[in-house]
Formats: structure tokens, C-alpha cells, sequence
């Protein structure tokens, strides 16, 4: 288990960047994400989310992914 | 969940978030059709065989630290395999929003395909490295 700082202007498994988080990467993630300016060791600094999980995104108030706004008609299969 | 429009995907390319790069997403999963018509038969007879998957993406490229190029050219240039997961929203992963994955290797690259007065796009295809093929996950 490491401790890492995202360093990269994407989010790094669901970490914003600037944000430090722990994980256990494999030796080969870790490698190329260090070398591509994704992440950076930050051991010693306290990371916002403990364990080896992803950052969860928030769900909005309305995620059913029904982006067509439309309300199925009656009987109708979609 | 009903008819949907596609507009916030999500893309992870080794376990980096790309989703703000792509604009269009693919997944393929064909399997081999094998005959097997035996004599005696009017028709052709088909099994299933080997599966295949493959996953394109168009990309607008970014050259800077960490993007797109920075994530896609190492992998590229090494063959490693990587783990890459693709969801329809860019929300949890559940029931109605499962998640993709793959693990992947890039075999063609070209970080730079477009004509003048164009934006630099390219459609990358992520070709399967695991006997797993593609994973459709839906634990939240």
C-alpha cells in the first residue's frame, strides 16, 4: 500500500488531481503512471481516502442515464 | 432506464481518466462463426467459437503531462497490458450504468492525424490481452 499525490491534469482512479490517496498499485501501474506525470509518491502526507478504493463519483439527483427527458407511453416497451 | 443519449461517458485508459478527451466509444465483442454442417444437410450449420473483443475510442489528442498522449504512447511503445474500463455515465457503476473492462494492449498509435483547420483527433483501438475478454461489472 502506497500513499500518492495525483500530479497529472486528470483524475488518476477516480482521484481529482492535487488530491493524495492511498492504493496498492501494481509495480508496472505504479511505474508508468509515476513516469507519465500521472502520480507521485507522497508518503508521510495524509491521504482523503483510506484503503485501496477508487474515489466514488457523487450521484446526481437524477441518474438514471434517461437523458431524452422523455417519459415512456403507456404499454411501451423501451 | 429507458432510451438514453449518450453525452458523459466515461473512458479510464490505465486507470487514468480520459473521459474529457473522447468523443465517441465502441465495443466489440464478435465470436468466431464455425461451420460445422454435417452431410446430409440442406442448410449450413454454425457454432459459436472463439470470442473477440476489441474497444476504439476517438481521442482528441493533448500532448501535455499526464494526458492523452503522455498515457497512450509509453503503452504503445512497452506492450504491457493495461486495465481500461469504459462506462455509459460517468456516474457510480450499477445495474443501469455497468462498467467495461478490459484488460488491454495497443497495438497502432498515431498521435497525429488531422488536416489543417482541424481538431487533432484519433480513433484508437484497444485490442484484448486477457483469456477474460470483457468484463461487464455492475457491483456499485
Amino acid at each position: 500500500m502506497g500513499t500518492y499525490r495525483v500530479t497529472g491534469s486528470t483524475k488518476f482512479r477516480g482521484h481529482a488531481p492535487g488530491k493524495v490517496f492511498d492504493a496498492d498499485l501494481d509495480e508496472s501501474e505504479e511505474k508508468r503512471a509515476i513516469d507519465r506525470g500521472s502520480i507521485a509518491h507522497a508518503d508521510g502526507e495524509q491521504s482523503a481516502l483510506g484503503g485501496n478504493g477508487y474515489e466514488l463519483t457523487l450521484d446526481g439527483e437524477d441518474n438514471d442515464n434517461d437523458e431524452t427527458g422523455l417519459e415512456p407511453e403507456e404499454g411501451t416497451d423501451l | 432506464m429507458g432510451k438514453f443519449v449518450l453525452k458523459d461517458a466515461f473512458v479510464s485508459v490505465d486507470s487514468t481518466d480520459l473521459s474529457n478527451f473522447a468523443s465517441s466509444v465502441t465495443i466489440e465483442t464478435p465470436a468466431d462463426e464455425v461451420d460445422i454442417t454435417g452431410f446430409g444437410s440442406d442448410y449450413r450449420e454454425f457454432a459459436q467459437g472463439l470470442k473477440d473483443a476489441t474497444i476504439t475510442v476517438a481521442f482528441f489528442q493533448d500532448f501535455a503531462a499526464g494526458s492523452v498522449h503522455a498515457v497512450l504512447g509509453p503503452l504503445h511503445a512497452s506492450g504491457d497490458p493495461f486495465p481500461l474500463a469504459i462506462r455509459p455515465d460517468s456516474g457510480a457503476v450499477a445495474a443501469t450504468n455497468p462498467e467495461f473492462q478490459m484488460t488491454a494492449r495497443l497495438f497502432n498509435y498515431n498521435p497525429l492525424a488531422a488536416g489543417i483547420g482541424e481538431a487533432a483527433t484519433m480513433d484508437v483501438s484497444f485490442r484484448n490481452a486477457d483469456q477474460a475478454g470483457i468484463v461487464e461489472d455492475t457491483t456499485p
